[in-house]
């Protein structure tokens, strides 16, 4: 299957043709077509997109594309003038040299071979695999055309869930297979015990994992770039980000194999780096046309593995999905919920259970023994903060 | 529709069924066709639209050895249909479960009533519907004052067709209208409702508006808590919970397989696919018509029939009844002289009563959930009186079968924003937990650190 490829380049082409005759000045373009390949859902195609038009009397309209790449005979102007919005977004920039965007790996050939022909590979069987190909487009009317190609895979645990899990854009080696079923070997041989309720310690660690600390900063930080008053909010704590943090959080859409890396943003701009936090912090607005949640990363200076954070503090509490409001304030705590949390002591699992706990981001993140923690099959690593300094004020 | 080549829905459904009978398999053909506009009002003025269609082509194979699969695709074309049919052909397989539920459906498509002829042409967009719920949304903000307000209101068009190769063909279409209301500081309030109609001109805005401001009239009480952090409490035996939280938590058990194993409930749940009720879809993505049916009792359980419904779920909606047995026989009583019914009748000493949703979180697999109310009473020695805010927290399982009954008149409400579900529960419903498996089950968040 060729999918939306040729018909995105024709499409391209006739808008430049016909605009003249058609009241349309610049358009804009992205769209992106994912096959998903899944134990449980099965092969599934997907696509979405948004094309912009801006039209000579200066208004502009906004058209949501779905899967396929729809292929028009005659270009529906009329539906198109219909919703038409007065207002003008600013208009799309000249391409850029082709050199400016960068070159990251993002393919992995064997993994995109699988989900075209259809075929699960044998991966261990305890594991639930979920493969996916993506190829995007950006296009504009100012001579911008460009295309990438990426792939997918997240596995996680049959049972365990989201506590042994892999997320990459490349298979696994067999090295890092065997530490996985290693993993689960050591876990099922510790055997914790399951309670409705895992009790919390005030001498203890919280252990997020780079998904719940990911959900962490979108729903804390992320979220309030889309509206004035969460930017407002931003803006009044710019000086708690600037200055007292030991753990720097950017968007690095360059780290090679990440889910979140890109070449190239929706409105077509080279994929760049950009720091929310510390004194290079970018402005709002770049951070808002770059942002993607799983571009988050960050950075400190202490960083240790997993098994040996583990042995070294007592009390470890493994948080590895969070449920927190959609937005809510950095600065005022907030209770999260977990759904499978792991009470470690002295490393050894001995607990495991849903667990809700309240936590400032602020406070949390101008914690002086927060420590970085990496682990195979994560995607970054994992942030790990005293229970004390979580800024819980109660 | 908009001028695409491409082939009409019954080319595509002739063409696969013919490639059915070639290779001697049952096929059924589920094939949607949907157009939508959305229009985004923000504090008063208008700020955006946009503009959207969807298409999704499912066909689901049945070889004469009884094995099945399904592949759906939202590639209009003959080419696609036809590797669809390809594919869920090569890969079929035995599947128990799905047999039993197709089997279900065709048992029960003798009790469904015929559809009315739809045509292929859509009617004109209904502007009249935006207009009034622009002008609500204005009345919405006078009323609360000028805080920060966020109406998004959609009006979807859906082309529905399902075919087989027994010779059933099912056409009908249907217009949906919803409106989400987002509000407050942080926007921490969202109110969704939706409509549907056979025709464009049947939509009518005023049922919405007239759930909205019944909604907001119970908001507009100032909370006495705000920005306390929910603390521990000691919620006692009996709860009394409001429709809002009984129909969040019965969904929830719904989605997470609760009422597969009948736990030992007094509750019922019936579901009622009927035009007039605002989450209506008409047929199955199994190529069968939905049925209204009881779903759930103390007897019996359907269990085909909700594998059927729950493993679509996000694609259809429909919608569930929630029988409890009546406690009383009243109607239209205040809080205060529901617990004196209750408490005359022995039902209970003490309640606790929880109303609305602050934040609400539930996981299918494990039919765990925590919930957060807006509101905390507690009514003991014959007075009410408020108190802090209090997590829920436990296993869906335990507060289904905790259910005791009912009260009130019963509530048409929206589950979860954004699907097309909905249900109906009585204004209040009574819990008796267990006190026998108090420390096992029964989770209080409590914020004590040992």
């Amino acid at each position: 299957m060729s999918g939306a490829a040729p018909f995105v380049e024709q499409f391209c082409q006739r808008l430049l043709d016909d605009s003249t005759s058609c009241g349309i000045s610049d358009f804009q373009l992205f769209y992106s077509e994912e096959k998903h390949l899944g134990d449980e859902t099965g092969l599934k195609e997907s696509g979405r997109g948004r094309l912009i038009l801006y039209w000579r009397d200066g208004s502009h309209s906004v058209h949501l594309l779905r899967h396929p790449f729809p292929f028009w005979t005659e270009l529906p102007l009329d539906e198109w003038r219909s919703v038409r919005c007065p207002d003008r977004p600013p208009v799309p920039g000249m391409a850029h040299d082709a050199s400016a965007y960068p070159q990251i790996s993002m393919l992995d050939p064997q993994v995109a071979a699988w989900v075209t022909k259809y075929k699960r590979p044998s991966a261990p069987t305890p594991f639930s695999l979920r493969l996916a190909h993506v190829r995007q487009w950006a296009a504009n009317s100012r001579g911008l055309f460009l295309q990438t190609e990426g792939t997918e895979v997240k596995m996680q645990h049959v049972r365990h869930g989201m506590l042994i899990s892999y997320s990459s854009r490349r298979y696994p080696t067999a090295g890092e297979l065997e530490y996985l079923q290693a993993e689960t070997e050591w876990y099922d041989a510790c055997a914790p015990v399951q309670v409705p309720q895992v009790s919390l310690r005030q001498n203890g660690y919280m252990l997020f994992s780079p998904d719940a600390f990911r959900t962490l900063i979108d729903h804390g930080l992320g979220a309030h770039l889309g509206s004035t008053q969460g930017r407002s909010l931003l803006k009044a704590g710019r000086d708690l980000f600037r200055t007292s943090m030991t753990i720097s959080i950017s968007l690095d859409p360059l780290r090679p194999w990440s889910l979140g890396s890109r070449r190239f943003t929706e409105s077509g701009s080279p994929a760049l780096p950009v720091k929310l936090t510390g004194t290079q912090a970018a402005p709002l607005e770049t951070i808002a046309n770059h942002y993607h949640r799983s571009s988050l990363h960050w950075q400190s200076d202490k960083e240790v593995a997993f098994h040996r954070f583990l042995a070294a503090a007592e009390h470890v509490y493994l948080v590895s999905q969070l449920y927190l409001p959609e937005r809510f304030s950095p600065f005022a705590p907030v209770t999260a919920w977990s759904l499978k949390a792991v009470r470690f002591h002295c490393g050894r699992p001995v607990q495991q259970g849903a667990l809700a706990f309240p936590c400032c981001l602020g406070t949390l993140l101008s914690s002086n023994r927060l420590q970085l923690v990496k682990r195979v099959g994560w995607d970054g690593t994992g942030v790990a903060v005293p229970i004390g300094e979580m800024g819980d004020d109660s | 529709m908009s001028l695409t080549l491409s082939p009409t829905v019954m080319q595509l459904v002739d063409a696969v069924l013919e490639l059915a009978d070639v290779y001697g398999v049952f096929a059924s053909v589920y094939a949607t066709a949907g157009q939508g506009r959305t229009v985004c009002w923000r504090n008063g003025s208008f700020t955006r639209r946009w503009s959207s269609s969807e298409r999704l082509f499912s066909v689901t194979v049945i070889t004469q050895q009884g094995e099945l699969a399904q592949m759906s695709t939202t590639d209009w074309s003959l080419a696609a249909a036809e590797r669809a049919f390809h594919l869920a052909r090569e890969r079929a397989r035995s599947d128990h479960s799905r047999f039993a539920q197709i089997r279900r459906l065709a048992d029960l498509e003798a009790r469904c009533a015929p559809f009315p002829p739809a045509g292929e042409r859509q009617e004109e967009w209904p502007s009249s519907f935006y207009r009034a719920i622009e002008q609500h949304h204005r009345q919405c903000r006078e009323r609360f004052g000028a805080i920060p307000w966020l109406t998004t209101s959609t009006v979807r068009y859906e082309f529905l067709t399902a075919a087989r190769s027994d010779g059933a063909l099912y056409q009908t279409a249907v217009w949906r209208a919803g409106c989400l209301h987002e509000w407050g500081r942080n926007i921490g309030h969202r109110l969704f409702v939706e409509t549907t109609a056979e025709t464009a001109s049947q939509l009518s805005p005023e049922s919405l508006v007239y759930y909205v401001d019944t909604k907001l009239c119970e908001t507009d009480q100032k909370p006495m808590f705000a920005g306390h952090l929910p603390q521990s409490g000691v919620i006692g035996d009996s709860l009394l919970l409001d429709a809002d939280i009984t129909a969040a938590i019965m969904f929830a058990a719904f989605l997470a397989g609760t009422f597969d194993h009948r736990p030992p409930s007094s509750a019922s749940l019936i579901v009622e696919p009927s035009p007039g009720l605002p989450g209506y879809h008409p047929l199955h993505p199994y190529g069968y018509p939905l049925a209204p049916a009881t779903i759930c009792s103390p007897e019996k359980v359907d269990q085909a029939y909700l594998h059927a419904l729950r493993t679509c779920a996000d694609q259809i909606s429909s919608h569930l009844t929630v029988k409890l047995p009546t406690l009383d026989g009243q109607r239209d009583q205040s809080l205060h002289e529901t617990c004196q019914t209750l408490a005359d009748r022995g039902l209970i000493a003490e309640l606790s009563i929880f109303k609305g949703i602050e934040r609400f979180h539930h996981d299918p697999r494990s039919g765990l959930f925590i919930l957060l109310p807006k509101q905390h009473c507690r009514w003991s020695s014959r007075r009410l009186s408020i108190q802090p805010p209090c997590w829920l927290h436990g296993s869906l399982a335990h507060y289904v079968a905790a259910c005791l009954g009912g009260t009130g008149s019963t509530v048409l409400t929206w589950p979860q924003a954004g699907t097309g579900w909905t249900m109906s529960v009585p204004q209040y419903a009574l819990l008796e937990m267990d006190a026998v498996s108090k420390e096992e089950e029964r989770h209080v968040w409590c914020s004590t650190f040992c």
